[in-house]
């Protein structure tokens, strides 16, 4: 019947809009390189470089004053290989986020990256360093519990932007706008 | 499934509520959710996934709400046009009253946030960061400077003394931290003022490159605590090129005070920059929620819109398909009554209006059912009438007829009903008479009464007349009823009464006279002298055979009117009227013949009754035929007749008289009507009155009959008439007329030498052909064909037949009586049938073959007795031999041989001289005849 038609079709071109939405999404990401575990003593740690390049858009608000927060988020999984490689089968051991505020302080014209969870302040004139040094991962202990046993451990990094730490008049923009959309996908990390 | 879905949602009126509810509760929650510092801050573009889900789905359901409307607009469905015009006046309206808040509410909404922001706060805050940034920027150089200072001197010293140098440098500038570091970062000494940090502060590495690029840094470093500090950094410049880069971080303290007022400005140019930014962010915000809510509200409000619609024009659908319904024919629609407004009273209205409806046709069938009925039953009446019904319109057109009229008038009204009474006036000279009376009564008042003569072949009838005007100028009916039989029967009471009461008080006087007459004779006679004695008695006598022919007329009378009661029995007709016809037998000259006596007819007659009628009827027609000097030939027969269903016996009494005259006809049988000078006039009239006693019925006919060939001894030469010739114009001309030589039964057509036979006419209404036409000739036309259109050539016409014939009548009969003069034939004959010949002791006494009928063990025949032949007849001695072609035709012939023939020569010879007295004779034996005829009467 025609309404059914209707419906069909516009289910169809809604489907090739996000479609195209996801497709230019895949535009600029974060990235994570080199995630690397080195064992010092009984315990390991990581070493990994993430990029971030950021859009416009978004430097343009941080210009405004807008903080923006940024998460690195690790996971040490535990998987069982069934069907050989095609499927595994997979235990998340321990997982973390962490944060990080940039801002732009006008009065000194200065970057702020701060970790929210330390609260550590670095101080950047520009934004470069500021992002290099967001990116830049040096000896991140990883929990020694889980650790024990290395054979079927997996370490997955990534990175993005934290939308919800957003103001609330951005998010729902921030949310399908793909100049926001800039999370870097699961990075596996490289065990010794 | 989806469809599914919808479709059970669009239907009902549950899923409208509920989604309003649903509407309501979206409404509150995106308000809530654009708030900030809430809760449902993070759930915001959940809710808005929600409420476009429900956008979406609501809108499904519209559009196929709408498309149902418009499919039922488009099949004409009943009450489908109200509805959509419904729909779209709601429609309209909300769109308008809608659009014209959303577009108020977005003009307000960007105005109000719009209004939040001046151009010149902004730019008085810039002024702020750059009044701040300046004062700072003072300072800066100065302090620069001094780290410059700071780096010249500690270059000079050796390492051992770095840091106590940094500490005094530390404590002399006020710094917070001194500390010097290599080129690559890594710590060469350090002095901090704050005890309680215990590692200094590294310069990043941005920092460093930019001294790497031999450019000294300084600027303002926003601490933790949002406090303020200024840091330098400046490369010491090295003693010799083998040294190692090192570079001089000094960290400087701000006035609290002006630390303060400059993160104050700071956070308020940050917050009214992020402010500002965010504005356009929250106008789209709103927006979105705003048209969201707006077109949920629209959406909700047009399928509301459709379903009032629909509920509104439900009952007058169902009333449009009622009344479409009662229109086709159907009355019996009762619709469901709803609802106390308007449509709810419409409705109830209309229920009553289609009981109504029914009950009016159920009326009006019934009446036209009674109409019906009505309708045949006065049919029947009318048809079952005696009396003739017509109804005229007010035209004069003929309307209606019954059977009874049609029968009356002697014609067929029922074939001719609406045509115009002048048309039927035309077509007999009775329905012009009546025609004309319906005519000339038309223009009379309500009723009128006339009566007319109409001309029957039984004689004149009667009728009365009745017409009555027909309500609202319908036109008339007339009513007429055959009143002859009533009047004769008037006639015949009046008679009646009259006959009576004359007879009656006639009586009385005449037995004194007969007495006194004859006592006067026998007391008186003897007194009187000898020879007047006969003259008394001659005197007495014919007063008392006067008084008796008196008394014989009152008698007469008495009868007439008297009506004793008839005393019916089973008779055989035929043998009834021989029994009658044997009283007859007296006179010679009489013949009488009984024809088709069938001796199986049996009719329930008074005998008595019966015989005075036969009586009556053959006196009549002997007197009739004597009195025209016609030889007494009287035919009766008889035969079984059907008529009207009943089974009437016809009794024909056929004489050869002068005939009747047209003016006594029709008063034959009444008293008194009689063409004799003497009689009572009663004879016809008891008649008719015992026939009708039986309820039969009598009439005179005049009959014209052939029984001689008399016609042709004074006129023997027939000319049929030409024919007429061809004429112009390709006109053919007439034949002419054939003549017809009518001859009596039983006679014979002979060739001219009177020995050929043409023909024998036996039967009546025997026809043959005796001289056939000439031939008519040919016109040129007649010779045309295809190839020759107008001939040249003719054919003259040829002569006609002349022929000459003779005609011989002879008598027809079964037997014939041979044999020699006086042998006894006629006596033979007498014996034997009702036939009555002379019979004399002369020879040749039967001068012409006389007929008689005899009866034997129920058979008859007809028995001809010829005058006598002699010795010599064939030589023309005697009476010749010429009668004897009347024995032609005998079956069989009887040769009667008197066995005492000599003495019957001689008797003749004696007798030869009393041929002049046969004359006398035979008078006298009328007269005796006559007698007895009269002394039978009084017997009776």
């Amino acid at each position: 019947m025609p309404v059914c038609r209707d419906a069909k079709h516009y289910l169809r071109l809604f489907a090739l809009l996000l479609l195209g939405f996801s497709s230019l999404a895949h535009a600029t990401i974060f990235s994570v390189n080199n995630p690397r575990v080195h064992q010092i003593g009984n315990g390991y740690v990581l070493n990994a470089q993430i990029d971030y390049p950021l859009t416009p858009r978004v430097i343009e608000a941080l210009h405004n004053g807008v903080p923006i927060t940024f998460f690195q988020e690790l996971k040490l999984v535990e998987s069982f290989p069934i069907l050989g490689r095609f499927w595994q089968w997979e235990t998340k051991l321990w997982q973390t986020r962490l944060h990080y505020e940039l801002r732009y302080h006008a009065l000194s014209e200065q970057y702020v990256l701060k970790a929210l969870e330390t609260d550590d302040q670095q101080n950047f004139p520009h934004i470069e360093g500021a992002l290099q040094a967001l990116g830049n991962i040096q000896d991140l202990s990883l929990p020694p519990e889980y650790t024990q046993e290395t054979a079927d451990l997996l370490l997955l990094i990534r990175s993005g932007l934290d939308l919800s730490a957003l103001p609330t008049p951005m998010r729902p923009g921030a949310m399908i706008s793909s100049k926001w959309q800039l999370t870097s996908p699961w990075v596996r990390a490289v065990w010794p | 499934m989806a469809l599914a879905f919808i479709k059970r949602l669009s239907s009902g009126t549950a899923p409208y509520f509920s989604l309003a509810l649903l509407l309501l509760a979206m409404a509150w929650l995106l308000s809530a959710a654009t708030q900030d510092s809430s809760k449902l801050n993070d759930l915001f573009l959940v809710i808005f996934g929600i409420g476009l889900l429900c956008l979406l789905l609501l809108a499904a359901i519209l559009a196929r709400s709408l498309y149902r409307l418009y499919r039922d607009f488009k099949r004409h469905e009943a009450g489908s046009r109200l509805t959509v015009r419904l729909v779209s006046l709601f429609v309209l309206l909300i769109l308008v009253a809608t659009t014209i808040v959303y577009g108020f509410s977005i003009h307000f909404l960007h105005r109000g946030i719009n209004s939040w922001f001046d151009v010149k706060i902004e730019q008085a805050l810039n002024d702020s960061l750059e009044l701040s940034r300046t004062s700072f920027g003072i300072r800066m150089r100065t302090l620069l400077r001094q780290t410059r200072m700071m780096a010249g001197v500690l270059s000079e010293l050796p390492d051992s003394e770095l840091s106590h140098s940094l500490r005094d440098l530390n404590n002399l500038s006020g710094a917070l931290e001194v500390s010097i570091w290599g080129m690559d970062g890594t710590p060469v000494a350090s002095s901090i003022e704050t005890p309680t940090i215990m590692v200094p502060d590294r310069p990043n590495d941005s920092i460093i490159s930019q001294l790497l690029q031999g450019e000294d840094y300084i600027g303002l470093d926003p601490t933790e605590n949002d406090d303020l500090r200024l840091r330098a950094t400046v490369r010491i410049p090295r003693q010799s090129v083998l040294a190692e880069e090192r570079m001089l971080n000094v960290l400087f303290p701000i006035n609290d005070r002006l630390s303060d007022l400059g993160e104050t400005v700071q956070a308020a140019y940050t917050d009214y920059k992020e402010l500002s930014y965010l504005r356009k962010p929250l106008i789209t915000v709103f927006t979105l929620s705003l048209s969201l809510i707006v077109f949920l509200t629209i959406l909700v409000s047009i399928w509301f819109a459709v379903w009032i619609s629909r509920r509104i024009v439900e009952p007058l659908q169902d009333l449009a398909e009622g009344t479409q319904a009662v229109a086709s024919g159907n009355y019996n629609m009762q619709l469901t009554a709803s609802g106390h407004d308007e449509i709810g009273f419409l409705v109830r209205s209309f229920n009553q209006m289609t009981q109504r409806l029914t009950q009016a046709r159920n009326a009006s069938q019934r009446s036209h059912r009674l109409l019906g009925q009505q309708t045949s039953y006065l049919t029947t009446v009318l048809g079952s009438l005696s009396s003739g019904v017509v109804t005229v319109d007010k035209r004069l057109y003929l309307h209606t007829a019954n059977n009874a009229s049609s029968k009356i008038l002697g014609f067929n009204l029922q074939q001719r009903l609406e045509s115009p009474l002048s048309k039927l006036a035309g077509l007999n000279r009775n329905m012009q008479t009546f025609c004309q009376m319906i005519e000339n009564c038309a223009g009379r008042g309500l009723n009128w009464e006339q009566q007319i003569e109409m001309q029957k072949s039984k004689g004149n009838q009667t009728l009365i007349c009745h017409g009555t005007r027909l309500p609202n100028e319908a036109g008339w009916v007339v009513v007429f009823e055959d009143i002859t039989a009533l009047l004769q029967a008037q006639r015949h009471a009046a008679w009646g009464e009259v006959a009576r009461r004359l007879a009656h008080e006639i009586k009385n006087p005449l037995t004194p006279i007969q007495l006194s007459a004859e006592r006067l004779q026998r007391k008186y006679g003897s007194l009187v002298p000898s020879d007047q004695s006969e003259g008394l008695n001659k005197l007495t006598d014919t007063i008392v055979q006067q008084v008796e022919a008196m008394k014989e007329m009152v008698n007469e009378f008495s009868e007439y009117a008297r009506t004793p009661a008839l005393q019916l029995q089973w008779h055989s007709i035929g043998q009834l009227i021989r029994e009658v016809l044997t009283m007859y037998q007296s006179n010679p000259n009489h013949q009488f013949a009984l024809l088709n006596s069938r001796e199986d007819i049996q009719v329930r007659v008074d005998a008595n009754r019966f015989r005075q009628v036969m009586h009556n009827l053959l006196k009549n027609a002997i007197e009739a035929c004597e009195d025209a000097d016609s030889p007494v030939d009287i035919v009766i027969s008889y035969h079984p007749l059907e008529n009207q269903q009943r089974q009437w016996l016809e009794i024909h009494i056929r004489d050869h008289g002068p005939g009747i005259p047209d003016d006594i006809i029709d008063t034959l049988f009444e008293p008194y009507a009689t063409t004799k000078h003497k009689g009572t006039g009663l004879g016809l009239a008891i008649v008719k009155k015992i026939i009708e006693e039986h309820g039969g019925d009598v009439w005179a006919e005049a009959v014209e009959g052939l029984n001689t060939l008399i016609d042709f001894r004074y006129q023997q030469h027939f000319f049929a008439k030409n024919g007429q010739g061809g004429m112009g114009q390709q006109r053919t001309g007439k034949d002419g007329d054939d003549i017809v030589l009518r001859v009596p039964v039983g006679t014979e057509i002979l060739d001219e030498d009177q020995e050929t036979v043409i023909a024998d006419m036996t039967e009546v209404g025997q026809r043959v052909l005796l001289a056939r036409g000439g031939n008519g000739g040919f016109g040129n036309l007649h010779f045309k064909t295809a190839t020759n259109q107008a001939p040249r050539r003719a054919n003259p016409g040829q002569e006609g037949v002349e022929r000459t014939i003779w005609l011989r009548l002879k008598l027809i009969a079964d037997a014939g009586l041979l044999g020699l003069p006086n042998a006894g034939k006629s006596t033979f004959l007498a014996a034997t049938s009702n036939a009555r010949p002379k019979i004399a002791d002369y020879p040749f006494t039967t001068l012409v073959p006389n007929l008689g009928v005899v009866g034997v063990d129920g058979a008859e025949f007809v028995v001809a007795d010829i005058p006598g032949l002699i010795a010599g007849a064939h030589e023309g001695r005697g009476l010749g031999d010429l009668f004897l072609g009347h024995v032609e035709r005998c079956a069989v012939l009887l040769h009667l041989v008197d066995g005492t023939a000599e003495q019957a020569f001689a008797e003749r010879r004696r007798r030869k001289g009393r041929t002049g007295g046969q004359a006398a004779q035979r008078r006298q034996e009328t007269a005796s005849g006559q007698n007895r005829n009269v002394s039978r009467r009084r017997a009776h």
